[in-house]
This record gives structure tokens, C-alpha cells and sequence, in this order.
């Protein structure tokens, strides 16, 4: 006969339950203690219900209310059922009626459950974004700028300064003709801008409006109306303060998921990292266009070419695939997805009003001529 | 085999006197004092999956530690097993009968013991326990710890239990994760999230959580 180890509680055992073999029989339940004591309950009185830790553990109880039986032991039931036959047949259908009203609980308890998860995945993040945008407004400017300071030592890591007129001066320049399209408070911001001497094509803004532009950008770049459309672009950074947005937003992630998990340890703290690191690493995607949209229009408003910008986005891709020196293009890996930018550009550049154009004092071919190794 | 929790109940700690040949397994971080011919040997708690499963959902350590007073050994092992956190230890009696144990509890357990790996639950996870537990089954010893008193409880009805406190449980119990009153007196009362138990079964409760603990702690830092 099949025995399936499972256990008993009884009052009358010495620590009120014992570990059993159970033992179905043709007319009653049998469990086996070690110490040779035997348990017994009839199948004309047999209830059993499946329950306990894992919802697997199948209790077996009779007549006498003091005595229950268990065991978690696979193929339980349809062992009782086989012994019983019609005898165990009513106790058995029970079993399987609970079991299937416990499904159906569980099955409605996981749809409520992704339900509310649904709802919240679509509600949270736009109310979250407004939270950040509110709190990052009630920060004044100078946060931005003290940030941007500390930042700032990072540049020097990428290269030196180039200072020689020919290159600074041109930088400076375009960032003076970009400077009265931005409100009034950004104009304040002490907008300096510094090329620095690498073989990166690259561009970037500090939150507080420090630039730095990369001299291989400088080679890359077909015209004037390139650069300014990146410069315009980066300022656009700085004037919606997305390097604020984005770091109260990585803090944000991190305050909600401690909250939420008590502490961040475990898997918790781990996407809690990745979401921090994502977050430092690249603005987002509407951050993105933002600062492509309203770039191209400060672009124009100082009288650059508004297809500068686009062009030199369609520029990078097509240098990409041959490209022998994967760094010459990081401007272009921390701003992805550049199919849909420049046909979101292009839609928006015939609306533009370009005001009239005047030739610059430093020119794009002087300050290459400057620029060694060229 | 002798052994004895001292210091009962604030700092308990375990002795356990090993003659040669005989062993125990212990948590990996447990081990405080040895005689000098013992051999600990370092193994994956629950299987190479489970115990990197634990590590990462349940903040256990990787390891289990066998220590064993070697065969020809001068004389009896005399090991002494500590916890992180203040409080009792008790020995448990397994004879075929399976425990569940929450993430900290285990100190040791003799031979007989298998430890294993199971899946807890989500309810066991709102309940601040972790995905996982340890499933110690078999026949022998486990010792296991709290922090402050443990004491045992049997449950015939349903009984609730703030998160945290549950450190031990037959697999007999059925748990669930609720909240303590309605939703507005759990977040502001400081209740939150609770277990709902039923039985029938044993459990084993700490007096003291370590949530408690670092609310308190923050609350001084701050
Ligand atoms: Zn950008």
C-alpha cells in the first residue's frame, strides 16, 4: 500500500503533533507514527481540504475534532480516491471544490493585482514629471550654476583649452548670437563656452550654462549653421534646466523605490542603481526634443540656417557605419534615435521665421586652419 | 554531541561540543570561536540557484558553513555560534517534520537536517520577509535566533502578525499579507502591512523587528 509521509496534530501527543506515514486504506485513512501509534479516520466522515504555507498541504480531518492529518506528498488525493473508491468519493470531490474555488480566488486576486499595476504604470509617470518640473522651479538658478561648478572639473579631463581667438573667438560668438533669443534670466547665466582640443565629435552644456564644445566637432561640421544648430541645442538644455529635472528625477526613483521596498537592498537596490545611472547617463526623450525644437527656433532667431541642425544630425549618421573611430561620434551615442529627430526637425524647420543673416567676424575655415592635426 | 545556549535570553549564544567525527552546518557568519582543530568548509546554502535566489531576494548570505571536529582530533571541538542582532536562540527538535525559517533565523542544525530552498511568496515579500526562506526538514537539531525573545505560539484560529516578527513556521500555516486596519489607518497608524496567519500549527515570533530598529534609528539620525 502507497504511504505518503506527511504528520499529525492530536492533543494527545506528547508535543501535540508527530510526523506520520499516511497510509489510505479501503474504508479509512490510516497514519503511522514512528513510536508505532496509529491515527485512523473513516472515509463516512473524511473532510479534507487543501491549505497551509504553499496551498499544497492536503488536511484530512474526521469525527473527533481534536485530530487533523496532513501531508504536502504529491498524488495524495488520488490515492485516497483509488483505496476508497465510493467511499471516499464525496470527501475527495470536496477537496477538488475547494481547490478550485482557491484558483479561481488567486486567479482574480493576480488580475486585480496587474489591474492596478496597469493603471499605475500609466498614471504614475506623468504626475511624477509634474512633480519634478514644480519642484525643480521652486529651485533657484544658482543651484543649477553650483552644480554646473561641480561638473566643471570633469572637463578638464577630456582635453585642454584651446585659447587661441581664431577657434575660442568663433565658439564665443555664436553663443553671443544665440544669447538674446533665451528669456532674460538664462542671459544673466555667465554662458561661457570652451573648445577643447579632442578627436570626439562632441558637444556639451553643465546645468548653470557652461559649454563645451570638442574641437573634432569643429572638423566634422560643414558650416557654421551646424555648430550654432548643436549650440543651440545644448543652450536649450540650460535654458529648460533638463540636468536639474533629470537628477531630482534619478533621486525621485531612488526616494520612491526605498519607500516602497523599506530599504534598498536586493533586486530593489539594484534597478534602483540602473535607474540613476540611466538617468545620468543620457537626457530623455522628450527632454531630447525639446531642446531640438526650441534649438532650431533660436537658431533661426539669430539668423542661422535652421537645416544646420538636421543636417548635421544626418551628417553623424551617415559617417556612423565607417566610421574607424568609434569616439568621433559620441555626441551621437548619448543622442540616440536620430531618424525620428530630424524628421521631427525638418516637419518644423518651413515654419520658422529666420531673421536676416550677418557674416560672422570668426569663421568656421579660420578657426579650423587653427586647430592642429587638422 | 553537547551542546548549550548561554547568555539567555538579551545575548544568547550557542556552545556546541563536537566529538571527533561529528559535525554540524552552520550559517556562514555564525561561527564566533573555535577549538583550533576544527575544519569549517564553506558550501553554497541551498543549492548553487537557491543560495544566489536567496542573495538576491532575500538578502541571505551565499554560504553555509559545515564545521566538523575532525576524526583523530586531540579531543572534543568546542565551537561557539553568535548572531548580528541582541537576543534568544532556541534549539528545535525536527523528527521527519519540516520548519520553515525566515531570512537571519538559522544558526546551525545537526546532521540529519536537510536545508533547502522554497519559494515564499508574494505575501511573504509585502511582508518585508523575502521571496525565499529556508526549508530546513529531516531528523535532528536546528538551532535558530531572534532578536529579543522568541516565543512560540500555537494557532488554531487567525491570528495577525506585524511584519517582521515572524522568524519560524510549520508548513501547516497559511499566510497571507494584509493590511492592518482599513487603508487609511494603516498608512498613518504605523501598522502598514501585516500577516494574516492561520492554522492549524506552530510559530515562532521575535519581540523585537529590525524595522523597529531602524525606524529608530533613523528617527536619532535625523
Ligand atoms: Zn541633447
Amino acid at each position: 500500500m502507497a504511504q505518503f509521509p506527511g504528520g499529525v496534530f492530536d492533543d494527545g501527543l506528547p508535543d501535540g503533533r508527530a510526523a506520520a506515514s499516511l497510509v489510505p486504506g479501503p474504508e479509512a485513512v490510516e497514519a503511522r507514527l514512528d513510536s508505532g501509534a496509529v491515527f485512523v479516520i473513516g472515509y463516512d466522515s473524511l473532510r479534507m481540504e487543501f491549505g497551509g504555507a504553499t496551498g499544497r498541504m492536503l488536511f484530512l480531518r474526521g469525527a473527533e475534532p481534536r485530530l487533523t492529518l496532513f501531508s504536502e506528498a504529491p498524488g495524495l488525493l488520488e490515492a485516497i480516491a483509488a483505496a476508497g473508491g465510493p467511499a471516499s468519493a464525496g470527501a475527495v470531490a470536496g477537496a477538488r471544490a475547494g481547490q478550485a474555488q482557491t484558483r479561481k480566488t488567486h486567479l482574480r486576486n493576480w488580475g486585480i493585482a496587474l489591474a492596478v499595476l496597469v493603471a499605475l504604470w500609466f498614471t504614475v509617470p506623468p504626475i511624477f514629471r509634474v512633480m519634478v518640473d514644480g519642484a525643480v522651479q521652486q529651485l533657484p538658478l544658482s543651484v543649477d550654476v553650483k552644480l554646473g561648478e561641480l561638473a566643471s572639473s570633469e572637463m578638464a579631463g577630456l582635453g585642454p583649452a584651446i585659447t587661441d581667438e581664431a577657434v575660442a573667438g568663433f565658439a564665443t560668438e555664436i553663443v553671443e548670437r544665440l544669447r538674446p533669443g533665451l528669456p532674460p534670466e538664462i542671459q544673466a547665466l555667465d554662458l561661457k563656452v570652451t573648445v577643447i582640443e579632442s578627436t570626439q565629435v562632441n558637444a556639451f552644456a553643465l546645468p548653470g550654462g557652461r559649454m563645451a564644445v570638442l574641437s573634432g566637432l569643429l572638423k566634422k561640421a560643414d558650416g557654421v549653421d551646424m555648430v550654432a544648430g548643436v549650440m543651440a541645442h545644448e543652450l536649450m538644455h540650460v535654458r529648460h534646466r533638463h540636468g536639474m529635472r533629470h537628477i531630482v528625477r534619478a533621486a525621485g526613483v531612488i526616494t520612491a523605490l526605498t519607500v516602497l521596498a523599506g530599504d534598498a537592498t536586493g533586486l530593489l537596490g539594484i534597478a534602483a542603481e540602473g535607474a540613476a545611472l540611466a538617468a545620468l547617463t543620457s537626457y530623455s526623450r522628450e527632454m531630447e526634443a525639446e531642446a531640438d525644437l526650441d534649438g532650431v527656433r533660436l537658431a533661426a532667431a539669430a539668423g542661422f540656417d535652421p537645416a544646420g541642425m538636421p543636417a548635421f544630425f544626418r551628417k553623424l549618421s551617415e559617417i556612423a557605419p565607417d566610421s574607424q573611430a568609434p569616439e568621433a561620434l559620441s555626441w551621437m551615442s548619448s543622442h540616440p534615435r536620430h531618424d525620428e529627430r530630424i524628421a521631427a526637425l525638418e516637419a518644423a524647420i518651413p515654419g520658422l521665421v529666420r531673421a536676416e543673416s550677418t557674416p560672422m567676424k570668426h569663421t568656421l575655415e579660420a578657426a579650423r586652419a587653427a586647430l592642429k592635426g587638422d | 554531541m553537547e551542546s548549550e545556549i548561554r547568555s539567555r535570553p538579551a545575548f544568547a549564544h550557542l556552545m556546541v561540543r563536537l566529538n571527533p567525527g561529528e559535525s554540524v552546518t552552520a550559517e556562514a557568519g555564525a561561527m564566533a570561536s573555535m577549538s583550533a582543530w576544527t575544519r569549517l568548509t564553506a558550501r553554497w546554502n541551498g543549492g548553487f540557484f537557491g543560495a544566489i535566489m536567496r542573495r538576491i531576494f532575500g538578502g541571505e548570505t551565499l554560504f553555509v558553513n559545515d564545521v566538523a571536529c575532525p576524526a583523530g582530533s586531540p579531543g572534543p571541538a568546542e565551537v561557539i555560534f553568535t548572531q548580528a542582532t541582541p537576543g534568544d536562540m532556541v534549539e528545535l527538535t525536527l523528527d521527519g517534520n519540516t520548519l520553515f525559517l525566515q531570512s537571519g533565523a538559522f544558526i546551525a542544525a545537526t546532521n540529519g537536517v536537510s536545508l533547502g530552498v522554497a519559494w515564499a511568496g508574494i505575501a511573504s515579500l509585502l511582508g518585508g520577509e523575502g521571496l525565499f526562506r529556508l526549508k530546513v526538514s529531516g531528523r535532528g537539531t536546528v538551532w535558530i535566533g531572534g532578536y529579543g525573545a522568541i516565543t512560540p505560539r500555537q494557532i488554531d484560529q487567525e491570528v495577525i502578525v506585524d511584519s517582521g516578527h515572524l522568524i519560524a513556521y510549520e508548513p501547516t500555516v497559511k499566510i497571507r499579507s494584509g493590511l492592518a486596519g482599513g487603508i487609511f489607518s494603516s498608512f498613518f497608524g504605523g501598522e502598514g502591512i501585516v500577516m494574516r496567519i492561520t492554522g492549524p500549527g506552530r510559530i515562532y515570533l521575535q519581540t523585537r523587528s529590525l524595522e523597529g530598529l531602524a525606524a529608530w534609528t533613523n528617527s536619532h539620525l535625523l
